[in-house]
């Protein structure tokens, strides 16, 4: 039987080989959905503890526990009650602290140590050099020790200190290069070091050791470093192992210890992550069972950022799993339109085995040991590819874009290998189903079938069209009606969007093939006199679609739908996240510029413009005002809520990044508008109407200045009414929760500098300096000017809008889109190539006899292309239509991912015409491909053969 | 009288791997006007690829075909499809019926070929002829084999060609509907002036045809004229 079928797999090699490839492309779909999922997991993961790193100045992967050793409650200690008092509970404390940290929370962290490392400490002593006679040159000093020293340190004086004590009987010592310059200690000192100041006065100490300082260090600068204190310029440096021994086990003298632990986050187990919190969460509640919660400093990573991660990781997958599910469906009907194509290449033989005598699982066991070997040969390889593939997606910096970006970290998980075999055994059942059908007809029937299955078939297909038609409507009116929107108050996708994408394609393909075949033969009916034999018999076998037409044409209805649906919501995706940014950071920075008078000056605060003729700065000035007001000569007075810009148009113009598509006209119309007219106004539609319905033409007084009264205001006329502008939101989040409503005035600076030119501003500029140049700069320039002036609320646009690129959220919709337009064209085009390949292949004796009756080689091939022409291309066509319409219908639902405050701009559909351009290359190329491979296959029938290749 | 189809020392090799099959070896037959010729022989006795050659669907290795007046052994495939197209007409074994097209419509298709007037009553004639009248709308698989062949039949006929080449067309059927068949092929030629050539094992098919020429190993062995004994 394995024989039988391994000789039909290569007397059928075309068909079998694109059926491999179509069960390939849905194994290794759901092969990647975990392991892509769990790379952008991964990533989004180390990119919020990055910017945690850079936010806190602390790693995302450190652990800190720093507390007095006294503190511990008497329960601590393996020993149970232990004396507090007693000199050993110390001792007992570190120690079990130690092994606790080290047996059950480091471990648990699951991060591949960088480093660890432990420190102990005195409480603050004095010390002074033996041999001062001035025994009041006394210096505060911490004795302080830590086992990982030499890795957080180099000596630049000196040597290392001894690990015993040295000849001379003293303890070897280092010291910093602040505590150098702050006790004046240097190489060669030797200290007394008493508790208190008169033990040493007194020639009395409280230990009987003297320490000798043999080195002088610095810091080694990393970002990890082992020795973590903050150098106050009072610590002496003892080895651990003798601190150990001598300071601390036999005298008692340490006081506080320091763990330490910084892992590597980025190689971080993301399978671990729940040990991970509670590792975490029983660390804090042993602090509190120790007693040294309160008094405790510790530093743990972030597991706000870690609990968020599933809630990213949720949003991912939802995400992931409803743009993969049309495509999975897709992949699905390809399998079973090719195993159909197969069995109906097979039928007369399967029949003829059926009578003969062989039992239907005997035929079915024939395909699955075809089917399986493909399926198994899937499920080794997809793995494998999925790294590939995944790896290939990680560099997407947008739909159908690669980057070059740092790897993604790819881990082949269980999930990814179960996904293989569910979607080996789906691909395995979705082929076998055709046979089975077929399995159980025999020769006699099977001719019989032909005459009910076509009016049967039409029923159905009917009954089916007429069925998707209503629940597409249905659940999109839920959806859009009552439930607002495509996610659940839990984060999770609506089933209903599910079933309205499922719906709504196969609706759309199967009104296809239920109206167009009616189409056609209205035309043929209409124009059948004047078409000629090529044409006709074009017409005539579309118009009466049998099943392998049918296929094809839902087959291509569907991928091209899919693909252009990808294509929006990614782009409608893409775009909407990429103007809100662009929206709310349409410079590189923004940032407020605070004035100060000179200390002690009564003079008024000076506001000059600091940033004019500045090198490597491009900048304007935004002036604020000082609680600006606007109203009409009789209506309402507005002061409240107003986002007030006073603008220089060109150089506005020339700083801001601006998407022209969002207001009626460019950017550049309503800033000429305000140049030409440096008197008049812009204001927003909320503005107008507060103020009473405010029109274009109307006159508003502006005082940019309560300060100033009299005629301190501008009498405006309003030049534009808008509802957005860069940065400005209409709606703004109240301190009480609630919305209220933001409103707009911009006037030419000029205008306002008639009246004051010392008003409160805000500079907008573009730039590669870096925010501390710029603060200097401000600072210096402020100096110059007789002022003193300082940056605050720096907005880094140009950070956001990069972090904004990065978003591993919108990486993994990006990744998974392009995927699965990829994989779509890709099915698409071996579909349509084999189908042409079977189509004529399967027609050689009706080919042959057509040439036998007198039709010439290019009459054929005039009517294949015809063929192609009313199948496949006006299949592609109503693809492209479905697929835009229905990202028209549900790009709008994506809105709801949007959390931004009342979202500006207006969240837009968006589609790139590139797209269609580059889906149409393909077509044209799989049509050229098409007509080379019927024209080559045309010629190779020769009509005797042909003829009788179809008597035998 | 006149031939109006000839074969004169016409030879056809195959390639098979290194080797070369002689199918056909100096065969000389000429058809007249109006006459029912068989072509007999057992399987592999070249018969077949006789009436290709004959019928423009194949070509000789040597020799030369006449054909209504002039050597058409060399002519381009698109003179020789013009032929075809007006001059000859084929029924196969296999009936190969254009699926999609109803038995009206299969007829028309030929009067489409030969870019004729779609002459409806031309078309129902030739369906009356064969005996199909009550069935011009159906679809192929909605008719028996014999029904399915006397279609090929009438398309073969519709357009007015001068020959019909036959490939055993009562091969597939029962001797009932074969007699039926080739007693049409006798009526066609009465009424529409035809030449037929057909080739078959069924004696009894032999007995009604006006010459009958017996091929074996690719050459003539015999000729036989009936119409001398009628």
């Amino acid at each position: 039987m394995l024989r039988f079928a391994i000789k039909k797999i290569f007397n059928n090699k075309a068909l079998m080989l694109s059926l491999f490839a179509g069960i390939l492309v849905a194994i290794l779909i759901s092969c990647t959905i975990p392991v892509y999922s769990a790379g952008i997991s991964h990533r989004m993961l180390v990119t919020q503890l990055e910017n945690y790193q850079n936010e806190n100045k602390v790693s995302p992967g450190a652990v800190i526990i720093s507390c007095s050793l006294a503190a511990f409650k008497q329960e601590t200690g393996e020993g149970g009650v232990v004396d507090k008092f007693d000199s050993s509970a110390n001792i007992l404390n570190f120690n079990y602290c130690t092994d606790y940290l080290n047996a059950s929370l480091f471990p648990e962290l699951y991060m591949p140590e960088i480093v660890k490392s432990t420190s102990l400490s005195t409480t603050t002593m004095f010390a002074g050099d033996k041999r001062d006679t001035n025994k009041s040159n006394l210096n505060e000093v911490v004795l302080c020790s830590n086992d990982k020293l030499t890795e957080g340190i180099e000596i630049i004086d000196g040597r290392l200190p001894s690990g015993t004590l040295n000849d001379k009987g003293f303890v070897e010592v280092i010291i910093s290069k602040a505590t150098q310059s702050n006790t004046k200690f240097s190489v060669g000192n030797v200290l007394e070091v008493g508790m208190l100041k008169e033990d040493i006065l007194e020639e009395y100490t409280d230990t009987d050791l003297s320490f000798e300082i043999v080195g002088i260090f610095d810091y080694v600068s990393s970002a990890v470093n082992p020795i973590i204190t903050n150098d106050s310029g009072n610590e002496i440096y003892v080895d651990y192992g003798l601190f150990f021994n001598e300071l601390f086990v036999k005298k008692n003298l340490a006081s506080k210890a320091t763990w330490y632990f910084a892992g590597d986050y980025t190689k971080y187990n993301l399978d671990k992550i729940k040990n991970t919190i509670n590792a975490l969460d029983n660390l804090n509640n042993n602090l509190v069972v120790w007693g040294i919660a309160e008094s405790a400093a510790t530093v743990t990573p972030p597991i706000d950022q870690y609990q968020s991660y599933f809630d990213n990781v949720r949003a991912i997958n939802v995400l992931l799993a409803l743009f993969y599910t049309p495509i999975l469906i897709l992949v699905v009907f390809f399998i079973f339109m090719l195993s159909k194509f197969v069995v109906e290449n097979d039928k007369n033989e399967i029949a003829m085995l059926n009578s003969r005598g062989a039992a239907r699982k005997q035929i079915v066991l024939l395909y699955l040991l075809q089917g399986g070997l493909a399926v198994v040969a899937g499920i080794l390889i997809s793995p494998l590819l999925s790294l590939i593939l995944c790896r290939f997606l990680g560099a997407s910096s947008g739909f159908l874009e690669f980057a070059q970006r740092a790897p993604m970290k790819i881990v082949l998980s269980s999930s990814a290998y179960l996904f293989c075999f569910f979607a080996g055994v789906l691909t395995i059942l979705t082929m076998l189903l055709p046979v089975y059908n077929a399995a159980k007809i025999e020769i006699v029937q099977h001719k019989r079938n032909r005459v009910k299955s076509s009016v049967l078939g039409t029923v159905l297909l009917g009954v089916l069209t007429f069925v998707c038609a209503g629940v597409s409507a249905y659940s999109y009116y839920v959806l859009v009606m009552q439930q607002g929107g495509l996610f659940t108050a839990g984060g999770s996708i609506q089933p209903l969007a599910y079933v309205f994408l499922i719906s709504f394609f196969a609706f759309v393909a199967l009104f296809f093939v239920l109206l167009y075949p009616l189409f056609l033969k209205l035309i043929l009916l209409i124009t059948k006199k004047k078409l000629s034999a090529s044409i006709y018999s074009a017409f005539s076998r579309i118009s009466r679609m049998e099943i392998r037409e049918k296929f094809i044409a839902i087959f291509l209805t569907l991928t091209v739908a899919i693909g252009v649906f990808s294509s929006i919501s990614a782009r409608t995706l893409n775009g909407n996240i990429q103007s809100s940014i662009r929206y709310q950071y349409p410079c590189d920075i923004i940032t407020d510029v605070k004035y100060y008078a000179p200390v002690g000056s009564q003079n008024q605060v000076l506001r000059p413009y600091l940033f004019e003729d500045v090198e490597g700065v491009e900048s304007t000035k935004v002036t604020l005002g000082n609680e600006p007001s606007v109203n009409t000569r009789f209506g309402k007075r507005l002061n409240y809520n107003l986002t007030f810009m006073g603008i220089t148009p060109d150089e506005f113009s020339s700083i801001v990044e601006w998407d022209d598509t969002i207001l009626p006209q460019p950017l550049s119309y309503y800033l000429d508008l305000i140049k030409n007219q440096p008197e008049g106004c812009i204001i927003s539609e909320n503005t107008a109407k507060v103020l009473g319905n405010v029109e274009v033409g109307d006159t508003v007084l502006i005082r940019p200045d309560a300060a100033l009264r009299g005629m301190s205001v501008i009498n405006s006329p309003v030049l534009a009414i808008v509802e957005a502008w860069p940065t400005y939101y209409a709606d703004v989040e109240a301190v009480s929760g609630e919305n209220e409503s933001n409103f707009l005035v911009v006037v030419n600076n000029s205008a306002i500098e008639k009246i004051s030119d010392n008003l409160p501003h805000q500079v907008w500029m573009n730039t590669d300096k870096s925010i501390a140049e710029l603060k200097r700069l401000t600072i210096e320039r402020g100096a110059q000017n007789g002022t003193s002036a300082r940056l605050e609320n720096v907005i880094n646009g140009k950070r956001e809008v990069y972090l904004g690129e990065i978003n591993p959220v919108r990486q993994a919709v990006n990744g998974s889109l392009s995927l699965g337009f990829i994989a779509v064209m890709l099915i698409c085009a071996i579909g349509f190539i084999i189908y042409w390949m079977i189509s004529i292949k399967s027609r050689t004796l009706q080919i042959g006899t057509m040439r036998a009756l007198g039709m010439s080689f290019k009459n054929i091939f005039s009517m294949i292309m015809c063929e192609e022409c009313l199948l496949c291309v006006s299949s592609i066509v109503l693809g492209v239509g479905a697929g835009i319409l229905s990202g028209v219908l549900f790009a709008p639902l994506l809105q709801s991912a949007f959390t931004q405050m009342g979202q500006m701009p207006p969240y837009r559909i968006m589609f790139q015409f590139t797209d269609l351009i580059k889906l149409a290359i393909i077509i044209i190329v799989l049509l050229a491909v098409s007509v080379v491979a019927a024209s080559i296959m045309l010629k190779r029938i020769k009509a005797a053969s042909a003829i009788k290749l179809g008597e035998e | 009288m006149n031939a109006i189809i000839k074969g004169v020392d016409i030879c056809r090799q195959f390639p098979s791997g290194n080797k070369k099959i002689q199918v056909l070896n100096n065969v000389n037959v000429d058809f007249e006007e109006k006459t029912l010729t068989v072509l007999k022989g057992r399987s592999g006795s070249g018969k077949t690829t006789l009436m290709n050659i004959l019928g423009t669907l194949d070509r000789p290795t040597s020799g030369r075909v006449f054909a209504f007046g002039e050597d058409i052994t060399d002519l381009s495939e698109g003179k020789l499809d013009e032929i075809r197209k007006n001059n000859v007409s084929f029924v196969f074994q296999s009936v190969a019926l254009m699926g999609t097209m109803s038995a009206y419509e299969n007829v028309e298709f030929m009067l489409r070929i030969a870019k004729k007037p779609m002459d409806k009553e031309r078309i129902l004639h030739c369906l009356d002829l064969v005996g199909l009248s009550n069935r011009v709308y159906h679809m192929p698989y909605q008719l028996s084999g014999g029904e399915q062949q006397r279609v090929a039949i009438a398309r073969a006929i519709v357009h007015r060609p001068k020959v019909i080449f036959a490939d055993e067309p009562t091969a597939q059927l029962d001797s009932e509907t074969s007699k039926v068949i080739m007693n049409m092929f006798h009526r066609i030629i009465e009424e529409e002036g035809v030449t037929v050539i057909m080739t078959t094992h069924d004696q009894n098919m032999m007995e009604l045809a006006d010459k009958v020429y017996t091929l074996d190993d690719g050459k003539i062995v015999s000729y036989v004229d009936n119409r001398e004994g009628r």
